[in-house]
C-alpha cells in the first residue's frame, strides 16, 4: 500500500518549483538594458542567454522528473541536482546576456538584474526543498555541492561577463565608498549590541532579583521596541543637542543631534529588549536546587552568580545578543537620516535616484550581513552551552 | 470579564479616542511647536494635514495587514494539514531566514522587482508581515496537544470541526502575537515608506530631517510612536480576550 502511494504520488514541492523557475524564465523579463544607469531600458528574455536557456530547460526537466522519480533517492538526487545546477547556470546566463548585449553599446549602457531572474533563484530554492524532511538533515552536512555552485557563480565573474552586470559595475565604481560604508555599518551596529548589552545585562539580573523593577524593566523596554525606528530616531535628535548644546564636554565627545549619537542611542534601546529578556529569562529558569547545591558548597551570592548563575544562563543571554544583532543591521540603516554614514546611504541614495543597482548594492549586504551573523551567533550560542546542560 | 481586563480595554478605548482628538488639534500642535521653536518659518509641514498623514499611514499599514492574515493564517494551517505536509519545511524555512532579513532591506529591494509606489509597497510590506504570522500560526497549532485532537476524533468530530472547535482555538493566543509582531513591524516599515513616496507619517520626518526642520520630525514622530503603541496595546487586548475564550 505505502509503495504504491509513494509511486503514483508526485512530489508537489517540486512541481511547484519547476512552475515557478518555469514563470520566472518566460513570463518575466530576464534582464534589462539601459543606455545608462538611472534611465528604464528594454527588456530581455532568457533567449538572450543563448546555450544557457537550454541548460535552463533542460534543468526544469530534471525538477519535474525528480518529482516523479520511482525511489526516494532518485528523487532527492534529481532535485538537489536541480536546485544546485540551476543558481550556477543562472549566474553564467547573466553574464552571457550581459556582454552579448553589451555588444556596441557605449560603456554607460547598463544590462541590470530583471525580476525574472530573481524568480528563477527563487523557484530554484523551491526545488531545493523537495524530496522530503530526512534528506534536508543529510544535505546540509554535505560540504560539496554548495562549494561547486559557489566555483560556478565565482568563475562566471572571472571567464562568464558577470562582471558586465550593472550591479557588479555599480560596485566597482563605488568600491573604495562600499568598504567604508561597510565598516561604518558594522561598527554603529556593534556598538549598539554592545553597549545594549553593557546596560542590558545588569538592567536583567537587576529585574530577577525584584518583582517591581522587572514589571517596569521589561514595560519600559517593550514599549521602546514597539515604536517605530524612524520615529525614535526623530525624537532622539532634539534632547540630544540640546544636551551637546548644554554640555560643552559631551558637545566633543560627539553628543549632538546630528551625526553618529542619534543613532547609536537609538540602536543601543532597540537593543535592550531582546538582552534584558533573555538575560531575565535565562537567570529566572535556572534550577534552584542547582543554587541551593552552590550555596550549601558555601559560595557567597557572588561567587553563586558568576560560576552557577550567569555560565548557565549563557545561552539565552547569548540568543538575545543573536536577536539584537540581527535587528541592529537592519535599523542602522536609518540613522543615515540623522547623518550617519554606512550602508544605509546607499539604500536611500539609491531609492531617491531611482538607481535599482545603488539600491541593491546596500540591500543585499546588509540582508547577507544579517544572515551570516544570525547563523555564526546561534552557532557560538550552541557552543557556549555548558557540556552538562547540552540537549 | 474581570475587573482588570476591563480597565485595561477602558484605557484602551480612551488612549484611541485621545490619539484621534490629538491629530485632529491643529491649534494646538501648531501652539506647542511654535513655542519650542521660535525661529521656525513653518511648524506643520504644508503639504498634508496631520490626519492626512495618518490616514495615508492606516491605510498602507491596513491594507498590508489585512492581506497577511487573509494568507498567512490560511497558509501556515495548511502546512500542518496533511494535504499541505510536504510544503511544511519549505514553509518553516522561508519564514525563519525571511524573519533575519531586515525590514528595511527588503522594502528596499521590492522596488527594483516590483517598482515604485503605493502598491509594490503593500506588495513589499504584505510579503515581510508573513513571516511572524505564518511561524506563529504553526507553532500554535503545533502546540496544541495531541491527545486534545485525538479527543476530538474520538467524540466524531470530523478534521474540519477538530480545526475550527479546538485547534484554532487553543492556537488562537499564539496565531494573534504573531499579528501583533507583524503589524508592529509593518507600522514600523511604512514610516520608512515615505523615502519611496508612499505617504504616511515617514514625510514629516524624513522631510523634517532634509530640511532641518525639527518641528516637522516631531509632528511626524509623536503621532508615529503613539499610533505603534496604541495599535499593539489594542493587539494585545484581542491577545487577552481570545485567551480568556480558551479558558
Amino acid at each position: 500500500m505505502s509503495d504504491h502511494s509513494l509511486q503514483t504520488r508526485f512530489d508537489r514541492v517540486a512541481l511547484v518549483g519547476a512552475i515557478v523557475t518555469l514563470a520566472g524564465a518566460t513570463a518575466l523579463p530576464f534582464v534589462e538594458l539601459r543606455p545608462n544607469r538611472l534611465v528604464p531600458g528594454t527588456v530581455h528574455s532568457l533567449a538572450d542567454a543563448g546555450v544557457w536557456m537550454f541548460a535552463t530547460w533542460g534543468l526544469v526537466a530534471l525538477a519535474l522528473l525528480s518529482a516523479v522519480a520511482p525511489s526516494a533517492k532518485a528523487r532527492s538526487a534529481a532535485s538537489s541536482a536541480s536546485a544546485y545546477g540551476l543558481v550556477a547556470v543562472l549566474a553564467w546566463a547573466l553574464g552571457e546576456a550581459a556582454s552579448t548585449l553589451l555588444v556596441g553599446q557605449t560603456s554607460v549602457a547598463r544590462v541590470s538584474i530583471g525580476s525574472g531572474a530573481w524568480v528563477i533563484l527563487l523557484g530554484a530554492a523551491v526545488i531545493g526543498f523537495a524530496g522530503g524532511e530526512e534528506r534536508k538533515r543529510y544535505l546540509l552536512r554535505r560540504l560539496g555541492p554548495p562549494v561547486l555552485v559557489l566555483a560556478a557563480v565565482v568563475s562566471a565573474f572571472v571567464w562568464g561577463g558577470l562582471d558586465d552586470i550593472s550591479l557588479a559595475q555599480e560596485f566597482e565604481v563605488r568600491a573604495e565608498s562600499f568598504w567604508q560604508l561597510l565598516a561604518g555599518h558594522l561598527a554603529l551596529a556593534g556598538a549598539g549590541v554592545a553597549l545594549g548589552a553593557v546596560f542590558g545585562v545588569p538592567l536583567g539580573l537587576w529585574a530577577t532579583r525584584d518583582r517591581k523593577v522587572r514589571g517596569v524593566v521589561l514595560g519600559v523596554t517593550g514599549i521602546i521596541q514597539t515604536v517605530p525606528s524612524l520615529a525614535l530616531l526623530g525624537l532622539l535628535i532634539l534632547p540630544l543637542s540640546a544636551l551637546g548644546n548644554a554640555v560643552p564636554f559631551l558637545r566633543d565627545l560627539g553628543v549632538r543631534g546630528i551625526g553618529a549619537a542619534p543613532g547609536l542611542v537609538a540602536l543601543t534601546m532597540y537593543a535592550l529588549l531582546p538582552i534584558v529578556r533573555n538575560t531575565y529569562v535565562g537567570l529566572a529558569e535556572v534550577d534552584p536546587a542547582v543554587v541551593d547545591a552552590g550555596r550549601g558548597m558555601g559560595m557567597s551570592s557572588r561567587q553563586l552568580l558568576m560560576r552557577v548563575e550567569l555560565p548557565l544562563a549563557l545561552p539565552l543571554i547569548m540568543e538575545g545578543l543573536r536577536t539584537a544583532s540581527v535587528l541592529l543591521i537592519g535599523i542602522t540603516t536609518l540613522t543615515v537620516f540623522a547623518g550617519a554614514r554606512n550602508l544605509g546611504i546607499l539604500i536611500f541614495e539609491g531609492l531617491g535616484q531611482f538607481a535599482p543597482d545603488l539600491i541593491l548594492l546596500g540591500a543585499l549586504p546588509v540582508i547577507v550581513l544579517a544572515v551570516v551573523v544570525d547563523v555564526a551567533l546561534s552557532a557560538l550560542a550552541k557552543r557556549l552551552t555548558p557540556e552538562g546542560v547540552r540537549e | 470579564m474581570s475587573r482588570r481586563r476591563t480597565i485595561a480595554i477602558a484605557v484602551t478605548v480612551a488612549g484611541a479616542l485621545a490619539f484621534v482628538w490629538l491629530i485632529n488639534a491643529t491649534a494646538l500642535w501648531e501652539f506647542a511647536l511654535r513655542a519650542l521653536f521660535p525661529t521656525l518659518r513653518d511648524v506643520l509641514m504644508p503639504r498634508d494635514t496631520l490626519a492626512t498623514f495618518v490616514l495615508q499611514h492606516l491605510a498602507l499599514v491596513g491594507t498590508s495587514s489585512v492581506l497577511t492574515i487573509a494568507v498567512g493564517v490560511p497558509l501556515g494551517i495548511w502546512v500542518t494539514r496533511r494535504s499541505g505536509a510536504e510544503f511544511r519545511s519549505l514553509v518553516v524555512a522561508g519564514t525563519d531566514l525571511g524573519q533575519t532579513f531586515p525590514p528595511v532591506a527588503v522594502l528596499a529591494l521590492a522596488m527594483p522587482v516590483l517598482g515604485f509606489g503605493f502598491w509594490p509597497t503593500i506588495m513589499a510590506l504584505f510579503i515581510y508581515g508573513l513571516f511572524p504570522v505564518v511561524s506563529a500560526t504553526i507553532a500554535g497549532i503545533e502546540a496544541v496537544p495531541r491527545s486534545v485532537v485525538e479527543a476530538g476524533v474520538g467524540m466524531g468530530m470530523s478534521s474540519s470541526q477538530v480545526l475550527m472547535r479546538a485547534e484554532l482555538p487553543l492556537a488562537s493566543r499564539v496565531i494573534v502575537s504573531g499579528i501583533r509582531t507583524s503589524v508592529a513591524i509593518n507600522i514600523g516599515t511604512a514610516t520608512v515608506g515615505a523615502a519611496i513616496g508612499t505617504g504616511g507619517l515617514g514625510v514629516p520626518i524624513i522631510g523634517g530631517l532634509a530640511v532641518q526642520n525639527m518641528a516637522y520630525v516631531l509632528e511626524g514622530a509623536i503621532p508615529a510612536a503613539l499610533l505603534a503603541v496604541l495599535a499593539d496595546s489594542i493587539l494585545a487586548q484581542v491577545e487577552s480576550a481570545v485567551t480568556v475564550a480558551e479558558g
